[in-house]
């Protein structure tokens, strides 16, 4: 049974990656993952990679607030979207599968 | 072979199946008709174990689906009218996960047969997004019958099919039956049940109205009329209302 459930698992997780790559042959998804990586890159990632003494913009002397401008900048459309979303589901009829959270949108 | 003694189940005050009584035996092929609401669904929910009766007994190839679930479920398949599919399986590692569940081994050539028997061998390696209602439905069915079940539910299992997977599916309940499997196959489609059924139990408000060869429901509700169907047979039985 365990060996069963480890395939449907593993074999499901494979399937997603695989689906997930050949998406990426539309240009609207490449652009999404290219964005996603930048934002990770920038965020979380460069600090783990390259310490703070190394990174070429400190080398230069560019200040902090400088530095978050690039990350401010592809933060921008992810924030658009999530509003874009909030707003569509607030204009929705009722009641409407693009209301995916009810307790926040009682019935007008 | 299904032998059901004083089966109830109740939902609160409500009872959806009273004291129900029935055997099928094996090669038999029960057709279980009934208004909507008389209880069809939840008889073969119970019967497969996959909600527990509030009384009564139920008896799958000798094993009891209460005390003796695991054996009784390796000898029965049921067929639900809804597929459930997982998303990120194909259609052939549907049957591989299956085959690991229920031990099957070397299903590879039994797989492909019951692909190829259900016309769905072309689409072997597509995910369940990329097929019809039909073919998950046909999907369904092969998963079910891949570990050779000797006795069989089917809940509506025509729904989606076209007019030649609905031929094909009454050739293959027929033909399972000839091999000595018993079926039970509940269906609101009379004239199917007409011709694949040996037998026919008739419920309404989760009652027994009649059960038997469908000769004997047939001279019981005929009136002394010949060539009765069966449609007009469930609309004397149940007087033609849900109520």
């Amino acid at each position: 049974m365990l060996g069963a459930l480890l395939y449907l698992r593993l074999t499901s997780l494979r399937n997603l990656l695989r689906m997930r790559l050949l998406r990426l042959k539309q240009p609207k998804y490449l652009v999404g993952a290219i964005v996603g990586a930048a934002y990770f890159w920038f965020f979380f990632l460069r600090r783990a990679f390259i310490p703070p003494a190394h990174s070429p913009s400190m080398a230069h002397g560019m200040s902090p607030e400088l530095q978050t401008l690039p990350m401010m900048f592809l933060a921008l459309p992810l924030v658009i979207l999530g509003l874009k979303r909030v707003i569509e589901a607030w204009l929705a009829p009722w009641p409407s599968p693009r209301r995916r959270w009810p307790f926040f949108f009682p019935p007008r | 072979m299904i032998e059901v003694t004083g089966l109830a189940k109740r939902y609160g005050t409500f009872t959806a199946v009273k004291d129900l009584s029935f055997a099928v035996r094996p090669g038999e092929v029960l057709g279980l008709v009934g208004p909507n609401g008389a209880g069809k669904t939840t008889t073969l929910r119970c019967l497969a174990g996959i909600i527990p009766a509030s009384a009564g007994t139920a008896r799958i190839a000798g094993h009891d689906i209460a005390t003796d679930p695991v054996a009784a479920k390796r000898t029965l398949a049921f067929f639900p009218d809804e597929p459930r599919l997982f998303d990120y399986l194909t259609v052939r590692q549907h049957l591989a996960f299956v085959a690991r569940i229920y031990g099957v081994t070397h299903h590879e050539p039994l797989a492909q047969s019951l692909l190829e028997e259900l016309e769905i061998a072309d689409k072997a390696d597509e995910l369940p997004g990329a097929l019809s209602r039909g073919m998950k439905q046909k999907l369904a069915i092969a998963c079910g019958l891949l570990h050779s079940p000797s006795v069989m539910f089917f809940d509506e299992p025509l729904t989606g099919l076209d007019p030649l997977g609905i031929r094909r599916m009454k050739d293959s309940i027929l033909a399972r039956a000839r091999a000595g499997a018993t079926i039970v196959l509940s269906s609101h489609l009379l004239h199917l049940l007409e011709e694949v059924c040996s037998h026919v139990l008739i419920l309404k408000q989760g009652e027994k109205i009649a059960d038997g060869t469908l000769a004997d429901v047939s001279a019981r509700f005929a009136n002394g009329e010949a060539n009765v169907s069966l449609e007009e047979i469930f609309i004397r039985a149940t007087g033609g209302t849900e109520s």
